[in-house]
């Protein structure tokens, strides 16, 4: 029984490698599924698209926007005159984002007066949404900490209330949250699952055909034999596919592979 | 070009689908399956993100902000942890996303106006959530700050305006925040991909495969008449499907249509002509159905599920992407269909999308009549 055994899956073996196709089949599809899962899923958002409507066009403002335009997460594509343009720009997708600074941001800033800066947020995509308005709020609340801190400097009070809660942030396991990071790992698994799913599927049904089933039929073959030897060559190559698209993913991307981490 | 000759061929085909009850279900199942599951599963939104305190302070001081944690609605203390292995643990079995960590000077710390650090330990597994986590913990620091600030100044005798620069972000278009809303516009275009180009990929090379076609090699009928013929039906499944989809986002996730009803079927039909004449094109170039049914999987489903922009934000791909997605259709139906259901947009922003698609259709069915020879092989 082993040797019947031994025996179709040599067969099969001398089929996948002498069979252009199918060896073109093994290597390429996960390697480009990998590359377009890779670089396609990215959440980390940089280069957001943002135009700003400066009514103010003061110092103030200028500096406000120029901490926008000088932070990585944002492009500043166009300084817009009108909501009109505004809603344009938005309806076309072209911005993300609109920052509208109103006319009176200076005189109330020197006057101690509160005052509101408008972010409109193109809603539609509702995650780059929410992740915009946190990189948004947190210039703008560095911009009035230290407007405030300009404030108290003024008076002569220095800034020993000024923030004192910090937030230190470590991420375990993936310390920048790069995307590809995240996904990789699993599309390994969809990647292995497509490939020897396919290759599996077309084994049998190959032979029926090009008709050599019939072949195989009047052998002393067994079914459960020929199923074991259908079956073995493909988990080795799908194996073989897994250290592959692992290699890609630890070389190319550069996703940690770090086995016998967990103690628990 | 004979319309009842078409019309023929169209009832064949029709006839065949209705009694094929395997690709009669399937035409059915795939945009219910579809829309159900991403739908459901593809939910970008966090609440109450399972979290882990370990307080080393243990004084009202700390109390006060951990109640900040357990009063908001992104978070949900899980548990109270005495150590970091517990964190380690709960975060492996996955019990908690994230873990907030109080030194034990905190209270002294902040009493004396000294800087403290509150620890924030994310799970890195999932980037996405990991970064929302970390933003909702700054906002609930920077408010805690505010707060402190306005309290020392006050000791002072001192009352002016605290924060200086407010912002109110405005989310247009989708107010509730919801990843559904964003989901549900873009899901409908990769379901007219699937159902127009697989179908279609088989339907002329089954033809050759099974011997049909040397058939109707024999009769009068023309090219474009058989072609016609042949797309007819699949066309009427697709926006069938199309309907089924805008139902189950109107009834079961209720989302928001905003735009004109009539140009978004008018648009949607125009998109189902390219996707039909991409299938058209892999089914008279293939030579066996199995080889369709790859190459329409290859070339229209994945690029429409990835390249689209229907769940993947195109912006953040690098440019090589970039431009290939202008190359996938599904790409214009996708910024259509949000455009019309989230953004009420008008035809005056369509129409180059809609141009575009025109184009592309104009290409695939020109190609594929091109490409389609009446001779027996």
């Amino acid at each position: 029984m082993w040797k019947r055994i031994w025996t179709i899956i040599i067969k099969e073996f001398i089929q996948a490698v002498r069979d252009p196709r199918l060896r073109i089949f093994i290597v390429l599809p996960p390697i480009i599924q990998l590359l377009t899962y890779g670089y396609a899923i990215n959440f980390d958002y940089r280069q957001i698209p943002m135009a700003v409507w400066d009514e103010a066009n003061t110092q103030q403002s200028r500096e406000l926007i120029q901490r926008f335009s000088e932070n990585d997460s944002f492009k500043l594509v166009t300084m817009i005159q009108s909501p009109h343009e505004m809603t344009d720009l938005i309806n076309r997708n072209q911005i993300t984002m609109a920052l509208h600074i109103p006319w009176d941001l200076s005189k109330k800033l020197d006057a101690g007066k509160r005052t509101q800066v408008q972010v409109i947020l193109d809603g539609t995509d509702s995650n780059a949404a929410l992740i915009t308005s946190r990189y948004a709020s947190s210039i703008l609340f560095d911009y009035a900490v230290y407007i405030l801190n300009q404030r108290l400097n003024r008076m002569g009070i220095d800034k020993e209330g000024s923030g004192p809660l910090l937030v230190e942030e470590r991420t375990w396991f993936n310390p920048n949250r790069i995307s590809s990071t995240s996904f990789i790992p699993g599309v390994v698994a969809m990647v292995v699952m497509l490939v020897s799913l396919q290759l599996t599927a077309l084994a049998v049904v190959r032979e029926k055909e090009i008709g050599t089933l019939e072949q195989l039929l009047v052998s002393p073959i067994r079914p459960f034999e020929l199923l074991v030897g259908k079956t073995v060559p493909f988990i080795i190559i799908s194996l073989i596919d897994v250290v592959l698209v692992i290699a890609v993913g630890m070389l190319w991307f550069s996703v940690p592979f770090r086995p016998g981490l967990s103690h628990s | 070009m004979d319309l009842i000759r078409t019309g023929a061929i169209f009832r064949k085909e029709f006839i065949h689908i209705r009694r094929d009850p395997a690709s009669l279900i399937q035409v059915i199942l795939i945009p219910v399956v579809l829309l159900l599951i991403n739908g459901y599963a593809l939910t970008f939104d966090l609440k109450h993100t399972p979290i882990a305190v370990y307080d080393l302070n243990r004084t009202r001081i700390s109390q006060n902000l951990i109640q900040r944690f357990a009063a908001s609605r992104y978070f949900e203390i899980y548990r109270y942890v005495s150590s970091y292995e517990e964190i380690s643990h709960l975060m492996n079995t996955r019990e908690i996303m994230a873990a907030i960590v109080l030194p034990y000077d905190f209270a002294r710390l902040v009493k004396s106006g000294q800087p403290v650090k509150l620890q924030l330990i994310t799970d890195g597994t999932n980037g996405n959530t990991a970064n929302l986590i970390i933003g909702y913990v700054q906002s609930i620091a920077a408010e805690y700050n505010r707060n402190l600030l306005v309290e020392r100044l006050q000791e002072h005798g001192l009352r002016f305006s605290l924060a200086p620069l407010t912002s109110e972000p405005r989310l247009w278009f989708n107010e509730d925040m919801e990843s559904r809303n964003f989901i549900v516009p873009g899901l409908i275009a990769i379901i007219m991909t699937i159902v127009g180009a697989l179908l279609t990929a088989l339907c002329v090379i089954r033809e050759r495969e099974r011997g049909s076609m040397e058939g109707l090699m024999g009769t009068p009928l023309k090219k474009y008449e058989f072609i016609l013929g042949k797309l007819g039906p699949y066309f009427i499944i697709g926006m069938v499907d199309m309907f089924i989809a805008m139902a189950m986002g109107q009834f079961l996730f209720e989302v928001p249509f905003r735009g004109s009803f009539f140009l978004f079927i008018a648009l949607s039909a125009l998109f189902l002509v390219v996707v039909l004449g991409q299938g058209l094109l892999i089914s008279v170039s293939a030579h066996s159905q199995l080889e369709a049914y790859q190459m329409a999987i290859l070339t229209t489903f994945l690029p429409s599920f990835l390249l689209s922009g229907a769940i993947f934000p195109i912006g953040q791909m690098p440019k090589i992407l970039q431009w290939i997605s202008y190359l996938v259709p599904a790409t214009y139906l996708v910024n259509i269909s949000r455009g019309i259901y989230l953004k009420g947009l008008s035809w005056h922003f369509l129409w180059l999308n809609a141009l575009i698609l025109g184009s592309f259709a104009l290409f695939f069915l020109a190609l594929s009549g091109r490409k389609f020879v009446k001779k027996i092989t």
